[in-house]
Order: C-alpha cells, then structure tokens, then sequence
C-alpha cells in the first residue's frame, strides 16, 4: 500500500458524542452488520423468485379449479357399483370442487400466501447466520470487546432477526397481494380477502416467519459452527416436511399403537409449522394449531437458553 | 487504583492439563509504553484475552484502572484493543467495519473516518476486507483500537505484517500515545524493536512472570555490565583482578570481562603495568537478556 502515512494524532483530544438509545444502540448495530454483507439481498432475491414461482405454480393451479367451479354445465355422475356410502362422500367432493366461494377462499389463502415453503427456509437460515458469522469471520472479538455482556448482545440479535422475518414476509406478501389482486380482478372474482380463514391464512404465515427465524437463530446460538448450523437447520426443516409424519405412522403401526403418537408429531419443528398454518386439521389426529405455535417458541426458547449460557461462559479465541 | 493503570494478580488459565498461565502478577503503569515479552506459547495472548473479559481465568483477577473490563461502561471508550484472531466480515468494508462498532458503543459513525484517517486506511476504506492485505487489517484494527479514544491501549503483537515505514510509524504513534499520558502495553517478540519502543517490560515464560522492571533494570538484572578489554598481556591482568570475575577470549584478541567495571580494569592494568589499548562497555541488548532469561522455558508445552 502506497497510502502516506499520517502524523500521530495531535496532543488535542477529541470529544466524542455520545449517541444512540442505549437499549437500542444494539440492535442498530447488529441491522448495520446485517445490511453492510451481501447475504442480505442475496437472500431477498432468492425469496423473491422463490415467490414467484410459487406464485406462478398456485395461479395456475387455482385458475383451474375456479374455472372448474364456475362450469355449470358439470353434472354429479357416480361410478357404477358404489356403495351408498362411497356415493355420498363422491356426491359431497363434487359439492366442493364445484362450490365456487369455497374454491375462491382457498385459491386466496394459497395465493397471499405463496413462496412460504422457501421463504421459512430462507428467514431460518439467515438467523442462525446472523449469530454463526461472528464466529465464522472472527468478529466475536470486536463484538465483545464492543459489549462485554454477552447476554445483551444475544438480545440485541434477536430483536434484529424478528425484525428480518418481518421485513421478509412483508416484502413477500406485497408482492403476492399484487399478484393476487390483478389474479382475481381478471377472473372478475372477489379476492376474498374479507373471509376469515384467508386473513387467518396471512397472519399465521406472518407467525411462521418470525418462528422459523427465532428457531434458526436458537440453533446457531446453541451450535457456533456455521457449517454445523445450517447443516441442522436444513435437516431440521426440509427433513421434517419430507420424512417427519412418515417416521411417526411407522411408530404408531409396529411399535405403539396410540393416536396420541400421530398427535406427537407436532414436536417435529415443521410439523409444528404445518398444524399452526392449516386451516382444517392437517390429519384427524392432529394437534391443534396453538400447540404448534408454542413447540415452535419452545424449541427455539430452549436452543436460545442454552445457548446464552454456553456464550456466557466460552473463551473468545 | 484510580489512574488507568492494568493490574494482573494471580492469574490462572488452565487448559485441560496445560497451564497456560500460572499464577501471573504484574503491573502497568500509564504514561508509559510497556512491552509483554514472552517465547511463542508463553502465554502472552492468553492472558491479554483474560484481561480483557474474552477468556475465562482459571484463578485470579485483572483490572483497568480499578475495575473489571466487564464492569467498564462502554469500554471502548476506555480501553482500545488488538487481538490476533479478531477479524471483519470479509465482505464488509473497512469503513462499514467501523460503523458496526461506532454502533454498539454509541459513537458518532463520523468517527469511523477519523481513525481511518490516523491509520492512514482512507483510500481504502470502502473497498471490502476480503481484499486488504495483512498489514492494512492491521491498520484496520489499530483503526478500530483508536475508535472511542482510549486512555489504555492493549495490543496483541501490532507490528505483525507491517512493511518497515508502517512499524516505524506504529513506533512513533504508540509512544505519542504513551506521551498523552495513556496506558500502552504492547505484547511482541521482536526484541530490537521493542527495546526501541518500550520503557518497561514484562518478560513471561511458560505462563509464569520471568522479569519486570524498566528496560535498563531487565538489563542489568541479568548480570552487570560486559567489558571488553585489549591488551598485549591478558593473563597479568586477568590474575590480577582476582576470582570475582569472568574473563573469555573473543575474536581478535580481545577480552571480555563480567563482574568489573572500567575503572577497576583501569586500576589493575597501571597495577601490574599492562598496557590498554581497547577498554569499551559492551551494552547487553534486551534480545541477550531475554534469551538468557527464558533460555530452557521456551518449549512446546
């Protein structure tokens, strides 16, 4: 470097402002490191082509079933050589995927709410980002150095990362309101976002989005390796949605046979997830939705906990 | 104490079954820049981190002006520090860098170009820490030291990477610092330079306190001042100063004598009539007495 080089600083001190809300002084910081690195947009695109493709993937799929729903001129024909009661449950489908309201609130709750699946994906990993990358770039030291209490860097954090989620899933839903909005304005339907169970829809998706960060920011709290981390993290996610139920049916069949095992699922992180999202019970025996909320908080909570306490005692080196 | 000296009283780290550092006392005084000597592994690193509330001590208490630096308000307004193995975001600039900490400690961002200016970083404050070299991360750390001007400044081997003129210039800065009236210890194992920076010096080995003392105090204490003498007849003069002494040849002729100072070399020559040609005090530099300090202290543990 050919920089010149600066006389030492002159025997005048300077006074240096005090600025910042103390409580928040934290926080500030902590959205400062999480806007100054790539990571930040590099996760928004990729949440917003997640977007819409899901967008893409829903529209198309809801455009048939209203187009269904509207046609008129369908008629109830049952199969030959049912049972009354195999004709009545047929009788009962067709009524459904004729209905048209019924079909509008559940393209609406599909569509407001699209790229969810990548999207809780995303947010978790960028929480247990947030925390992990003081340790992958070796900035736990300046951090420290910068607040010795350890604990009040974890929350500052925190606040940083629920504030993400919600910048994520705002970002997100904007984008899939005005997507839907033009979707349902074209096919001259309401967009229903009157109906409760599509506003349920839309608020539970905000809930799962700052679980899922709170829970990746717990594991990377509890698991300082970054690799380690998100590894876990993408195990505990992608693995739960593909193999999760499937683990707890094989249990319930061979080795225990209780109801209440299907209902124990809801301890798997997104199982919980998908109890606290479906509007109807995702199988008979599932847990309700609010048992969902709390395993998620719960798991995160305790990740957290020990976590702190591990940070609390460990040498920066 | 109520000046910005640091007091280091018993303190232990164990590490499994290594004692890093082993029951380790001593002092620095403000005003003055102190150099922590020590071989590779002796601790040095250790026992700054344990000062500065990274690392668990095992045993025993540090403090800054009389507290803990975990009980110091906003201590980098009070204690600017150095480590090895603290590092950025390689994808965030210098100067970004410096925000985030101007941040937490609710310093005005402004400040950030301040002490990049000092460090002379200014041209490359936006450009991202992936690409600096070593020596501009060092300057980028001893930029982040300056950041809430400290009256204690602790720095963990801050010559590292330098090119000549930048340790020349982290020479004059310490000691201006020094100057100020602030609290500067340096740890380092380049000797000559330290000998050229520091007034004191804490020499550690094997975790433990070897020396500590003022840089002509460690000298001397390794034994006094090494004559060498020239003359046509060393065996006259050898004998007659007697049994206190050590003599050894060295190249060219010449004589070099522990254990007597000039004029009694002086007064045993005209005694017995030989003739001087050379009579020189041989400074012992610190590299000597370190190494004879920590000679056998210094291996792998």
């Amino acid at each position: 470097m050919s920089a010149t080089l600066q006389a030492p600083p002159a025997t005048t001190r300077p006074v240096i402002a005090h600025v910042g809300i103390p409580g928040l002084r934290l926080v500030r910081s902590e959205i400062r490191k999480i806007t100054t690195t790539n990571a930040w947009w590099l996760f928004g695109i990729a949440a917003l082509v997640f977007t819409g493709l899901a967008l893409f993937i829903n529209m198309s799929e809801a455009a048939q079933h209203l187009d269904r729903a509207r046609d008129t001129t369908a008629v109830f024909r049952p199969g030959r050589g049912l049972g009354a009661a195999e004709i009545a449950a047929a009788r009962a489908e067709f009524a459904q995927l004729h209905d048209l309201h019924l079909q509008s609130v559940n393209a609406a709750g599909n569509i407001f709410t699209s790229g969810q699946f990548f999207g809780l994906l995303l947010v978790m990993l960028l929480g247990t980002l947030v925390i992990t990358n003081e340790f992958q770039y070796q900035t736990a030291t300046a951090t420290f150095l910068t607040t010795p209490q350890r604990t009040r860097v974890v929350f500052g954090k925190l606040v940083a990362v629920l504030g993400l989620g919600f910048v994520f899933w705002l970002v997100s839903r904007a984008v899939s309101f005005a997507a839907g909005l033009i979707f349902f304005d074209n096919l001259g339907l309401t967009n229903s976002l009157g109906e409760w169970p599509v506003q349920r829809a839309i608020i539970f998706n905000l809930v799962a989005y700052l679980l899922w960060a709170l829970l990746g920011f717990g594991l990377g709290t509890l698991m300082n390796s970054q690799i380690g981390a998100v590894v876990t993290s993408m195990i505990i996610y992608l693995g739960g949605f593909v193999g999760g139920i499937g683990v707890f049916n094989l249990i319930r069949n061979f080795l225990i046979h209780g109801d209440w095992v299907l209902t124990s699922a809801v301890v798997m992180p997104s199982i919980a997830s998908q109890v606290m999202v479906s509007p109807e019970k995702m199988y008979p025996q599932a847990a309700p939705w609010w048992v969902g909320v709390l395993v998620l908080t719960g798991w995160s909570l305790v990740a957290g906990a020990i976590g702190i306490v591990i940070n609390r005692r460990r040498d920066i080196a | 104490m109520a000046d910005d000296g640091i007091a280091v009283s018993g303190l232990t780290k164990l590490y499994k079954n290594v004692r890093a550092v082993d029951d380790l006392s001593f002092t620095v005084s403000p005003g003055r820049v102190t150099g922590f000597l020590g071989p590779n592994g002796a601790g040095k690193t250790t026992t700054l981190r344990m000062v500065l509330n990274l690392v668990r001590p095992t045993a025993g208490t540090t403090t800054i002006g009389g507290r803990r630096y975990a009980d110091l308000t906003d201590p980098i307004r009070k204690v600017g520090a150095l480590l090895e193995a603290s590092g950025a975001h390689r994808g965030r600039t210098g100067r970004n860098h410096l925000r985030v900490l101007c941040d937490a400690a609710g310093i005005p961002v402004s400040r950030a170009d301040d002490v990049l200016a000092t460090v002379g970083l200014t041209p490359a404050a936006d450009r991202k820490f992936k690409g600096y070299s070593l020596g501009m991360r060092q300057r980028l750390g001893i930029a982040a030291a300056l950041l809430g001007d400290p009256d204690v400044l602790i720095l963990d081997e801050p010559a590292n990477g330098l090119d000549p003129e930048g340790i020349r210039w982290m020479r004059d800065l310490l000691k201006s610092l020094a100057d100020e009236g602030r609290t500067v210890l340096v740890s380092s194992h380049l000797l000559s330079e330290m000998e050229l920076l520091a007034d004191d010096v804490v020499i550690i080995a094997a975790g433990k306190l070897v020396q500590q003392g003022t840089v002509a105090e460690v000298i001397d204490s390794a034994g006094g001042a090494q004559m060498l003498v020239r003359t046509p007849r060393p065996e006259a003069l050898v004998a007659e100063l007697g049994a206190g002494i050590t003599a050894t040849p060295v190249e060219g002729g010449a004589l070099r004598i522990v254990g007597a100072d000039g004029p009694t070399i002086g007064a045993a020559a005209l005694r017995v009539g030989a003739e001087i040609h050379e009579l020189t005090v041989e400074r012992r530099d610190l590299e000597n007495v370190f190494l004879q300090l920590t000679a056998g202290k210094a291996d792998i543990r």
